[in-house]
């Protein structure tokens, strides 16, 4: 979905009347059918700089609805992450037991990787077993 | 072009999920270890401005450590963090644990940015000496 906002063959306005739509079916004490759906838009929306973008993710984590609590939930931390000027990289190097030395670093490989929505963190491995 | 805002090179740090506040704890400047030995962790943290036109760049944040006693070259040893942001600002965090540590000295680490060094932080590491037996009481009480 992002890269279809990015190369615009999504607009903001093909999402808002998707998401329209899709509200068409939230009824009262039943659970929301479209929360992933819906978190999935919030996600794809929370680095778009559109008016758009502003409105759904504001709206959105300002609700108060038990029936889509889980997407509301995606929103609020999109809009937190959205609001916060400094972003963060993260990585994680470990050294094998040993020298140390660049050849076992050109030699090293990763172990795990781990992505977290605004801020990312990986961590790798390198040097002899 | 990304700006450097600051560079250091700590134990550990924290970042405050609320708030998104970085703390940095024990700051390394001077250690005394019995050599030959490792950092058991050492955290570096660099904080850059973005320019409007770096927006959406692939920028690479390299720590360079120095590792002088090595035979052959380089005598270094490079961790790159890649990232691209829409951000005004972005944060660097490297997390390395087992870096060897072989003479004293002033250990210069230096930040590299697309491999241009941009700063760096000097760490005076002291060679203690062997343990020594208990001095020989000056004199005798008979």
């Amino acid at each position: 979905m992002k890269e279809g906002l990015r190369q615009e063959a999504i607009t903001d306005n093909t999402l808002r009347n998707f998401v329209s739509s899709l509200l068409q079916d939230l009824r009262r004490g039943e659970r929301f059918p479209h929360e992933l759906a819906v978190a999935a838009i919030a996600v794809a929306l929370e680095g778009r700089a559109t008016d758009f973008a502003d409105e759904f993710l504001h709206d959105l984590s300002r609700l108060e609805l038990a029936e889509m609590s889980a997407c509301i939930r995606v929103a609020r931390e999109c809009w937190k992450d959205r609001m916060q000027v400094t972003h963060t990289r993260s990585k994680s190097f470990r050294l094998a037991a040993g020298d140390g030395s660049l050849s076992s670093l050109a030699g090293g490989s990763a172990i795990s990787l781990r992505t977290d929505v605004g801020q990312s963190e990986q961590r790798f491995t390198y040097g002899a077993a | 072009m990304a700006k450097l805002e600051y560079f250091i090179v700590a134990e550990s740090l924290s970042t405050d999920r609320e708030t998104n506040r970085v703390s940095v704890f024990n700051v390394l400047e001077e250690i005394t270890a019995k050599l030959p030995t490792h950092f058991p962790r050492l955290t570096a943290v660099s904080a850059w401005n973005m320019a409007p036109e770096d927006r959406g760049q692939d920028f690479q944040v390299t720590l360079r450590i120095p590792q002088p006693w090595k035979e052959t070259e380089p005598k270094h040893l490079d961790f790159h963090v890649n990232f691209t942001t829409e951000r005004s600002r972005h944060r660097v965090y490297h997390h390395i644990e087992g870096v060897p540590l072989k003479q004293g000295g002033d250990l210069k680490l230096q930040v590299l940015l697309n491999g241009e060094p941009v700063a760096s932080h000097s760490i005076t590491v002291h060679d203690r000496e062997p343990d020594r037996q208990p001095e020989a009481a000056p004199y005798e009480v008979v």
